[in-house]
């Protein structure tokens, strides 16, 4: 029995590993901060009195700067690591992840398309750009599914689809660059994740729609266990296979769009997160869910420090760190997928 | 002899060919039923409707006295489990977890695994003799150990029928009479109506009390072993000349390997 490491030992480590990031996340930063001032920064509130402690401008970096920054990237790690949890119980595949997928492409593609037919332009709503985001990868969630044959062929064929998906998005979303010069640098920034738009606005949407999201999922773990089975026995065993799925998909690319509404595309966060803890506690869900919500921000918020710090005072996109780290494991997770077979 | 499934004038076509032309079969409550034929001959596609994987083009198909349709899907496990054909998964969930799925059917949405469950579980690991590697990995389980972790997996969902698709055909003769054993053990003890196909002739005749015999999609013969597992019926439905032996009142099927086997 390998699965000798207890949610107890391991989840109180990984709260304080979070809490550690969290902290330094704060801290870290152009403007050299240091860790007094800035706590002292964080009691006095939101709202700024003059004091002769910290300057307007360092309160102003620390609560609407730096703060929502760490917030989003926290509530985007969530949604990423169990949004990829799902999608692996969905499509019955260990790769399987809305980034390889082609679902976070969808997702950006959908924004592209809606700031070039003028549906996001000017004075747009906080919603709007969500919304063109989840129609964006349900469409492409759902050309992956038709493509693919869903759930029954075969996992490479899966996997293959949603390479396919990924250059045919990618190169719509370079014809879209060439045809709105004007908006090629926010299409960029979807295309290469940055927590860098982070604002109180952004955190709020985001908690709720984490809570809408990931709260309903509390009540599937056991039918996310059994989903890993065939569907000829997850359906004997009493799980309307096709309503669950349907819900499930639906929650998950929903916060997985919002999140690329806000952060852009943001790679491999639910391909690494859902593994390690795998390997570590073994597949039950009612454990990976909670893990991966603990593990998922883990991974931003460390991704995000080194985006900022790597190449200061200059920032790199967040989605370069973790593209980085999460394709070695991808190749692994090939071979041994191959040597399986 | 009341009925457990009853199947009537069930019709099934897929892409326009015609799989089942008008089969009636009726299974008998408590008891041992094997479906026989060769390859190809409908067993399959059978299975498939008595599990609600297919449904009948025309006819109907009552569990009990109620229509299959009628039932949602946790009612319909509830009324009967399905030990599938051997295909394992790459998910490490130990054999007590994968057990404990069984439970779903039973279980509300908020509800967690009680103090029932549990004993529910350590019973039908029990009578699969799998009390000991409850706590195994079910990818480090041999193809015998595995199939006795699907069955007791569909003994803990403690319905009254149990559907297996061809539970021995991968295993050596030792783990076939263990599996088959088994099987009949929960018929004898806990009257379990088990309904599967198998391709061992004499396992069907050691082990059965009903015999369901296809061809093409039509049915064959259907009753007890002796008088299903005849020469004449064997040797039109398989086109292999067999010899019969009787033992006690249990047909023992020769079939003519060669010419000169038996010279």
């Amino acid at each position: 029995m390998k699965k000798g490491v207890r949610l107890g030992v391991i989840l109180p480590v990984l709260l304080i590993v979070l809490a550690l990031l969290f902290a330094y996340s704060l801290v870290v930063g152009a403007a050299g901060i240091e860790i007094s001032k800035t706590l002292q920064i964080l009691f006095t509130g939101r709202v700024y009195h003059a004091t002769p402690a910290f300057s307007a401008a360092q309160h102003t970096i620390i609560w609407n700067l730096r703060l929502p920054r760490t917030l989003m990237a926290l509530l985007v790690g969530s949604v990423l690591a169990v949004g990829g949890m799902v999608y692996q119980a969905l499509f019955r595949n260990p790769m399987a992840d809305p980034y390889v997928l082609g679902i976070s492409s969808g997702a950006a593609f959908g924004v592209a398309l809606g700031a070039y037919v003028g549906f996001l332009s000017g004075a747009t709503g906080m919603w709007e750009v969500p919304a063109a985001a989840f129609g964006g990868s349900l469409l492409a969630s759902l050309l992956i599914i038709l493509l693919s044959g869903g759930t029954r062929r075969s996992q490479t064929t899966l996997l293959l689809t949603g390479i396919a998906l990924n250059f045919f998005l990618s190169a719509l979303m370079t014809l879209l660059m060439y045809l709105n010069r004007s908006q090629l640098q926010a299409i960029m920034q979807w295309t290469m994740g940055s927590f860098s738009s982070g604002s109180w606005d952004k955190v709020a949407i985001l908690a709720v729609v984490s809570l809408i999201t990931i709260g309903p999922l509390v009540l599937y773990t056991k039918e996310l266990d059994i989903l890993l089975l065939n569907e000829d026995a997850a359906l004997s065993l009493g799980v309307s296979v096709k309503k669950v799925r349907l819900i499930l998909l639906l929650l998950s690319t929903f916060g997985i769009s919002v999140t690329v509404a806000f952060s852009g595309v943001i790679g491999f966060v639910g391909l690494m997160v859902p593994h390690i803890f795998r390997l570590i506690t073994g597949p039950k869900h009612k454990n990976l869910l909670l893990l991966s919500l603990v593990g998922g921000p883990i991974i931003t918020l460390a991704s995000d420090i080194i985006a900022k710090t790597a190449v200061s005072p200059s920032e790199l996109p967040v989605g370069v760190i973790t593209a980085l780290a999460g394709t070695p494991l991808f190749f692994i997770l090939l071979v041994q997928y191959r040597r399986n077979r | 002899m009341s009925s457990a499934i009853v199947m009537k004038h069930i019709h099934f076509s897929y892409r326009e060919k015609s799989m089942f032309n008008d089969v009636s079969v009726s299974f008998p409550q408590g008891e041992f039923t094997s479906l026989i034929g060769p390859n190809g001959s409908g067993k399959t596609t059978l299975i498939r409707h008595l599990i609600r994987q297919l449904t009948p083009t025309k006819g109907s198909l009552y569990l009990g006295n109620k229509e299959i349709s009628s039932f949602n899907q946790k009612e319909l496990a509830r009324s009967l489990s399905y030990v599938p054909q051997y295909s394992p998964i790459e998910y490490d969930f130990t054999v007590y977890e994968s057990v404990a799925m069984g439970r779903y059917a039973h279980q509300g949405r908020f509800s967690v695994l009680d103090s029932r469950d549990h004993s529910i579980i350590q019973d039908s690991l029990r009578m699969m003799n799998l009390d000991n590697l409850s706590h195994r990995n079910i990818i480090e389980l041999s193809g015998g150990e595995y199939q006795r972790m699907l069955i007791s997996r569909a003994i803990a969902q403690q319905s009254r029928i149990m559907v297996l698709d061809e539970p021995v055909s991968h295993l050596d003769i030792h783990h076939q009479k263990e599996i088959l054993q088994l099987l009949r053990n929960l018929v004898d003890e806990k009257q379990v109506t088990v309904i599967t196909t198998l391709h061992d002739l004499n396992a069907v005749s050691a082990f059965s009390d009903h015999v369901v015999m296809l061809l093409d999609g039509a049915i064959v013969a259907q009753g007890e072993v002796e008088h299903v597992l005849t020469k004449e019926k064997l040797e039109q439905v398989y086109n292999v000349e067999v010899d019969i032996e009787v033992f006690g009142h249990k047909p023992l099927i020769l079939p003519r390997w060669n010419e000169n086997q038996f010279s």
